[in-house]
């Protein structure tokens, strides 16, 4: 389904991608771990087409989407729910949600928007109590929600999730997590899962990659990695003291 | 002090005041979806009154028509300054951008000094130049357009921004550019909207004030400066704090030269401006920005 191929990004003089390939079956959640600054968010934001590699490309649903912009991207049904939420503060919860169908509106179909966006409050029903909340007052996990809500708003085949365990406690990364492979299972929705927390992104995943600066150093069944000497010591460590 | 002419003053400077406002709404909104002081904001008002003026007197058009075509003339005009001068170097600071459009500000006065020349034009008043007296003080119909219409924009303003999914996703650009085109909104586009929609407002405003000051190709520098002052006073980035600063500044300025002198007509805006941003650097009804680390 999303196919990467050596990709390589730079920022100025700096690279932060290096000759990545990658790529993303129907149906499968696929985690990407790594430590801080090993490329993770900028992997993701070279898909979602914010940030353009130097070279390689990115073929999505049989298409090479390297140089097409987000726009264009998320109308083709590629979601990104970015790093820290980015929810639209000031506004409402309800106009969050509407916004995130803003790729579907010029078709003109209000009717089959309202009843997407009940559908969000069936799934997440702490948002539809707090439809008429600026975002910008819910706590982190409602947020989360509220994001992950919103890019399901576009419609996608292929959802992108960036760090949604960043800043929550245990508990409700672990709703978070269960919703994720909810929607696999009610919508049929594949996702590509950025973490750092790579043990609970690892015990949903079906594969997993590891990044380190820029490169994918390992890869395989999310159950191999998570018994991998070498994940466990860099990346688990601190789950294995526990 | 007698109540006529306090109402005098009073009726004389929301006049003026809806116009400042007026303008400095354009100042919010180009902000806000930028992030920039488009100081061509002056021009826009200058270009509304004066292709008033000039559709009138090319094409024999009725007032409204001109002052229509005119609105809408001055739409293209920054649908133009858009993509010409601001949408080539995206991505430069903002202090940057700034100065390209206090060039592109000297260039249309430039310009409009070119083909309409130095001298001052009026526009016929809308509906006739019998004062109406209320409570001793004389208002000109004139006046009660300049009110009407500019409420007439506020209203419409507010209905786009919060009924109208352009308009919210114009919002969602200003409070997070990433996210919003992640929605697959188009930020380039929202970016020249918004500046369609700034000429248009300054547009509107410089018509319809123009039976009462005149106009002229250089009107736009203090029209401008005075807007900015509003749309700080408000504070800087809250559309109905700009244009209730518009209409605070517009009385206190007429006050001023009725109680004082109005020789310093100009100077007490700034002197305004200058004494608020001592006390309250984030405006009258802007908040305090405060940065969450």
């Amino acid at each position: 389904m999303l196919t990467l191929k050596n990709v390589d990004v730079h920022y100025g003089r700096i690279q932060a991608a290096k000759r990545v390939s990658l790529h993303v079956d129907p149906g499968e959640i696929v985690a990407l771990i790594g430590g801080n600054g090993a490329g993770k968010t900028t992997l993701l934001c070279t898909i979602s087409g914010l940030i353009r590699p130097s070279t390689g490309s990115v073929t999505f649903a049989g298409a090479d989407i390297t140089r097409h912009s987000p726009e264009r991207i998320v109308a083709q049904g590629l979601s990104h729910v970015p790093e820290g939420r980015l929810v639209f503060a000031p506004l409402s919860v309800a106009d969050n949600l509407l916004l995130g169908s803003y790729s579907r509106h010029k078709f003109g179909q209000g009717q089959a928007i309202e009843a997407d966006i009940s559908a969000i409050y069936d799934m997440f029903p702490v948002l539809g109590e707090r439809r008429n909340q600026p975002a910008g007052t819910l706590s982190g996990g409602e947020q989360q929600m509220l994001s992950i809500g919103r890019a399901l708003m576009a419609k996608p085949r292929l959802l992108l999730l960036d760090e949604p365990s960043m800043g929550l406690a245990p508990n409700i990364t672990r709703d978070i997590f269960r919703h994720v492979v909810s929607l696999r299972e009610s919508l049929g929705l594949t996702v590509l899962l950025v973490e750092q927390n790579a043990r609970s992104a690892l015990k949903i995943a079906d594969r997993g990659y590891v990044l380190e600066t820029g490169r994918v150093i390992l890869q395989g069944q999310a159950a191999e990695l998570l018994a991998n000497r070498d994940v466990q010591r860099a990346y688990l460590g601190r789950d294995l003291d526990a | 002090m007698n109540i006529s002419s306090l109402l005098q003053y009073l009726i004389s400077g929301l006049t003026t005041g809806s116009t400042y406002g007026l303008a400095a709404l354009g100042f919010t909104i180009i902000f806000n979806s930028t992030g920039i002081i488009n100081f061509a904001q002056g021009e826009f008002v200058m270009l509304g009154g004066m292709f008033s003026v000039f559709f009138m007197k090319w094409f024999g058009l009725p007032i409204a028509w001109a002052v229509l075509l005119a609105a809408l003339a001055t739409m293209i005009a920054g649908a133009l300054i858009e993509r010409l001068a601001i949408r080539p170097v995206k991505g430069a600071s903002p202090i940057n951008l700034v100065i390209v459009t206090i060039g592109v500000s000297i260039f249309i006065r430039g310009l409009a000094m070119l083909v309409w020349g130095k001298d001052t034009y009026a526009l016929p008043a809308f509906s006739g130049d019998k004062p109406i007296a209320v409570l001793g003080a004389a208002m000109m119909p004139q006046s009660l357009w300049v009110l009407g219409v500019s409420l007439a924009m506020l209203a419409a303003l507010k209905a786009f921004f919060s009924h109208t999914i352009q308009g919210k996703a114009m919002l969602a650009c200003s409070f997070d550019r990433k996210a919003a085109s992640l929605m697959g909104i188009g930020v380039e586009r929202m970016v020249l909207l918004s500046f369609m929609i700034s000429a248009l407002i300054g547009a509107v405003g410089g018509a319809i004030l123009a039976p009462i000051t005149l106009t002229s190709f250089d009107v736009g520098v203090l029209l401008g400066l005075k807007g900015f002052a509003a749309c700080i006073l408000g504070g800087l980035g809250n559309p109905f704090g700009a244009a209730l600063g518009g209409l605070v500044l517009g009385v206190l300025e007429s006050l001023g030269a009725g109680y004082l002198s109005s020789a310093y007509k100009d100077a007490f805006a700034f002197i305004l401006l200058l004494a608020l941003l001592f006390v309250r650097p984030q405006g009258l009804f802007g908040r305090k920005s405060v940065k969450r680390v």
